[in-house]
């Protein structure tokens, strides 16, 4: 068995991981790139959402490299989501590619159930060696959470935002590499006294941006144009309202284990605005909002792919977390013909716009201070 | 008591059981009018540019509501009609995203509907629409027998074959059963066939180039069901189960010449269901067209493409029809 995964973002570190870990063949498809998506759109429905059609790229990729098993996370509705992997096949099968798809979705809830379907895709290895492998990967999950939150930290204060995104590549490389726990914390630690040995910028102050929105276009860099990114180099410190090993959890194991800055939370801040799940994450990225601006963020952006239908009732929900929480709100859908000038336009423009917020509600508050009373 | 209930989206499923529920209490509804150019534009304009069409009327039609002197809007969120299965994402936050963006509207009346774990949740949702209200259990009780009754004569209605417009209204007319030499499947949601005006009247134009209409309400669930437990994976939104279910019932049926599928732009069930069907069509040689509708489509062109349709399965099936008289 020739196993594949399809890509978003970093998790490809954890999964490779656990794949290694039980000598069964990866066959890691190439990064996503314009060329995946070119690929994935002619051969998705048109008004399929971003994340599948990056799917589809990256399984035909695979597939031409010897894949012969695709390996999904699923869902019972109501969003697309959990019909991904069961309609890629279809597709691929039109294609004449025919992979066998192995569901990661603890069916109807049961854990057994889940049990039995990582078995499928660790075939005949001892039940203590699969166990070992799903922490070794959970393990790498949180590190990589970890490490980008460093890398959220460095970017905004470094001199030289470049160095930061070497040190970045540097710990995904290493990340990947780790062959052991000992090991993948070696890299976390190493990244730290890397970034503390980066030269800062002088009484710095960033301004702070949480972003929330649909998991894949969060998670993944190609999908958004790498916002994170962007917005660190314009000086923007940057925090998410979810993290892979967050997603992990929800998506296999059930929340069943601790992931990183936990976000079960979130549907219980949402409920004065959305007061029921709508699938998908709708429901948390209106929490996550929240969330942000309890702790005092500048701005929160909500990123979204074109009919993403979950988000798109969070997107018309916002506005009144907005007001009523006074936090700036921009909403950002991405889909295969967004450019990434336009987007660092709009960047910009919002960060002058919160940078400006920022400075009048100080004054207020000073003059509060001196002449109010 | 005057409640307000708009011509759209869930109206076009489940009117007769809140007519029948509401009457039985004594409330008045008041029910927005068919969709229009006013309406249509109005809530084209409300609506956030990236949302499905459906959702964009939807808006029109609230907002016409809030002239009507109403005493509360009836917005349900209905969760899960059936077993298993979802209604789509949007539907479910939809009090919230109305609220959000019609700020000024009368009072909302709403409950959730969730019957996905348990069918007894109807009544439970029922009975708390009515507690709203202020009616007291004995009298909820006989309209939520009401309302079951009028919902189910409604769906059989419909399973009859019955146009629409009748069967919301609970009333049977004799059916012209005239042998017509083409007949087609016309797939997609309720709430896009049924209203003319957002779909064009594609049912009626169909009609007129002298075709037999069938949709997806006349096929009984114990087909869909069983077209369902054909796929590997379970389909778990409740209208396009009932699409997909019907059409592969329609592509194994030799009576049904050719399948069309109304589809509407920004819908994410749709993306994935045409597709499914289109393959299934393809790999079945059965004649298949999806036009998807936005605000912007135009009536000349879309003619233009269904009399070509239309015109291609009739030579089909005279071709057919020679090969079987001479073969
Ligand atoms: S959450 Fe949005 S983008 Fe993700 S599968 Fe669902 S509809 Fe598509
Ligand atoms: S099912 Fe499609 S058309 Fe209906 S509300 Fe959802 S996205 Fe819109």
């Amino acid at each position: 068995m020739k196993i594949t995964f399809p890509h978003m973002g970093n998790i490809w570190i954890p999964v490779k991981a656990l794949f290694d870990y039980l000598d069964i063949e990866f066959v890691l498809p190439p990064q996503n790139s314009k060329r995946t998506l070119s690929l994935g759109t002619q051969h998705s429905p048109e008004g399929a959402c971003l994340p599948f059609k990056l799917n589809i790229g990256n399984l035909i990729d695979a597939a031409a490299q010897g894949a012969d098993t695709m390996l999904m996370t699923g869902g019972v509705g109501p969003c697309r989501f959990g019909y991904y992997g069961d309609l890629e096949r279809d597709i691929l099968a039109d294609l004449g590619i025919n992979l066998k798809l192995i569901t990661l979705e603890p069916p109807d809830g049961s854990l057994t159930g889940l049990a039995r379907r990582i078995k499928l895709a660790a075939g005949d290895k001892p039940w203590p060696r699969i166990i070992g492998a799903v922490k070794f990967a959970y393990g790498k999950a949180l590190a990589m959470d970890r490490i980008e939150d460093i890398i959220h930290w460095a970017r905004p204060r470094a001199l030289n935002p470049r160095l930061a995104e070497e040190i970045y590549r540097q710990a995904q490389t290493e990340l990947d590499q780790a062959r052991d726990a000992k090991g993948v914390d070696r890299v976390v630690r190493d990244t730290r006294s890397r970034v503390r040995g980066l030269a800062l910028k002088q009484d710095y102050e960033p301004l702070r941006v949480g972003i929330v929105g649909e998991i894949y276009t969060l998670l993944d860099p190609f999908s958004c144009h790498d916002i994170e990114r962007h917005l660190g180099h314009l000086g923007v410190h940057v925090d998410r309202s979810i993290y892979i090993s967050g997603w992990i959890n929800e998506h296999v194991f059930q929340g069943l284990y601790k992931a990183y800055k936990d976000i079960s939370h979130h549907k219980a801040l949402a409920k004065p605005f959305l007061n029921h799940t709508v699938g998908g994450h709708g429901q948390e990225t209106i929490g996550g909002a929240v969330d942000f601006a309890r702790h005092g963020f500048d701005g929160v952006i909500h990123l979204l792919p074109l009919t993403c239908m979950p988000e798109i009732v969070a997107a018309s929900i916002l506005p009144q977390v907005s007001k009523s929480l006074q936090i700036p709100v921009m909403t950002l859908y991405v889909d295969e013909q967004a450019g990434e000038a336009g987007l660092l336009t709009r960047l910009e423009a919002f960060i002058d716009l919160i940078d400006r917020e920022k400075r009048m509600n100080r004054r207020i508050s000073d003059e509060q201070t001196v002449l109010g009373g | 008591m005057r409640i307000g209930v708009p011509r759209g989206l869930l109206f076009f499923y489940y009117y007769p059981l809140w007519e029948a529920f509401f009457r039985t209490l004594g409330v008045e509804l008041v029910v927005s009018a068919p969709t229009s150019r006013p309406l249509f534009n109005r809530g084209v304009v409300l609506a956030s540019d990236e949302t499905c069409l459906p959702v964009k009327v939807f808006f029109g039609h609230i907002e016409s509501l809030r002239e009507k002197q109403v005493d509360y809007v009836f917005l349900p969120r209905m969760v899960s009609m059936e077993k298993r299965t979802y209604l789509c994402p949007k539907l479910l936050g939809f009090p919230e995203v109305v609220t959000s963006v019609i700020t000024d509207l009368p009072p909302v009346l709403t409950a959730n509907f969730n019957l996905r774990k348990n069918p007894k949740e109807l009544d439970k949702a029922l009975h708390e629409l009515g507690k709203q209200l202020g009616y007291n259990a004995r009298r909820i009780q006989q309209a939520v027998e009401a309302a079951r009754e009028a919902q189910a004569r409604f769906e059989d209605l419909l399973l009859g074959g019955q146009e629409f417009d009748l069967a919301v209204k609970g009333r049977s007319a004799e059916r012209n059963t005239a042998e017509v030499a083409l007949r087609i499947g016309v797939l997609g949601h309720a709430y896009m066939l049924y209203d003319r005006f957002t779909s064009l009247d594609i049912k009626g134009k169909l009609s007129k180039f002298g075709t037999e209409i069938i949709t997806a309400e006349t096929v009984d669930s114990g087909e869909i069901d069983h077209y369902m437990e054909q796929l590997p994976k379970k389909m778990f939104w409740s209208h396009s189960k009932r699409i997909l279910g019907a059409a592969y019932s329609f592509i194994d049926d030799p009576r049904v010449h050719g399948l069309v599928h109304l589809s509407c732009f920004g819908c994410g069930p749709d993306s994935m269901i045409a597709d499914m069907v289109e393959r299934a069509c393809r790999r079945r040689g059965k004649p298949f067209m999806v036009l998807t509708l936005d605000e912007h489509t135009g009536e000349a062109g879309l003619v233009t493409r269904l009399e070509a349709y239309v015109d291609m399965l009739r030579r089909r099936v005279e071709v057919e029809n020679n090969i079987s008289a001479h073969g």
